[in-house]
């Protein structure tokens, strides 16, 4: 069975132009190495969303895709469209406060998933 | 040529729909007292920080007309919850550039969807209010 983190793997790398990802927190030596557009992703829950016969049959998975950019958020990545196209639902988003060290906007995003069992 | 349908007992059938509408309201705000509960405590044992935990409240079970609501988590009110622990809890919760999310209220409530409403599902039945 393909697990989650590869499904938002493959949609992220469908990209274009092809954005840095990383699962959780993209690490780099100094903070003025981040590049200046990026993505983190994070699983925030998989619950069992149906069950028949006493065993699970459905899962749903919410993910949670923040973007961060120096320039702004106004023009960002098509990522609703990847995550989409990955058979992802959107779901609520909100902006991230303004990190003055990095000097990044962020917009986190969340998807649902939902996997027969 | 005309068909007469003749409908009686209207006025009973009328009674008990605004009974069941005053009992539905009883009945629904008991429940949702004890999911606010149930999802409060799933958000607390989730939080990473035992500085949030303290301000993870539930708004009383409120009610505009017949849409019966809680609200759980952090209180959108600088009174409950001080700018600072507003600010952290939104980092914790959603990530920033240093931090991942460290979900612990968005994942409370998908975890605890499906245990209340199965609560306010068996709240409903006790009653005799649905089959």
């Amino acid at each position: 069975m393909t697990s989650i983190f590869v499904r938002v793997n493959t949609a992220l790398s469908a990209l274009s132009p092809a954005v840095p990802f990383a699962l959780d927190q993209y690490i780099t030596a100094t903070d003025a190495d981040l590049p200046d557009t990026f993505i983190a992703y994070s699983l925030i829950s998989g619950d069992p969303a149906q069950h028949a016969n006493n065993a699970e049959t459905l899962r749903q998975y919410l993910i949670q895709v923040s973007i961060f950019a120096r320039a702004g958020l106004a023009t960002l990545p098509a990522v609703d469209a990847a995550m989409l196209a990955a058979g992802f639902m959107k779901g609520p988003e909100r902006q991230l406060e303004y990190d003055k060290a990095t000097r990044h906007f962020g917009l986190a995003k969340d998807y649902l998933y939902y996997e027969d069992v | 040529m005309k068909s007469k349908w003749e409908i009686s007992g209207l006025e009973d059938y009328m009674m008990f729909i605004e009974q069941a509408g005053k009992n539905v309201n009883t009945v629904s705000r008991e429940g949702l007292a004890q999911a606010g509960q149930m999802l409060q405590s799933a958000m607390i044992s989730r939080c990473p920080t035992d500085k949030l935990k303290p301000y993870i409240k539930i708004f009383t079970p409120s009610a505009e007309g017949d849409y019966n609501y809680v609200a759980v988590g952090y209180v959108r009110d600088i009174a409950y919850t001080p700018k600072e622990i507003a600010v952290l809890a939104n980092s914790v919760e959603f990530g920033s550039v240093h931090n991942p999310p460290m979900s612990h209220i968005r994942s409370a409530v998908s975890s605890m969807r499906s245990s209340v409403n199965k609560l306010l599902a068996a709240k409903l039945k006790a009653a005799g209010l649905v089959d």
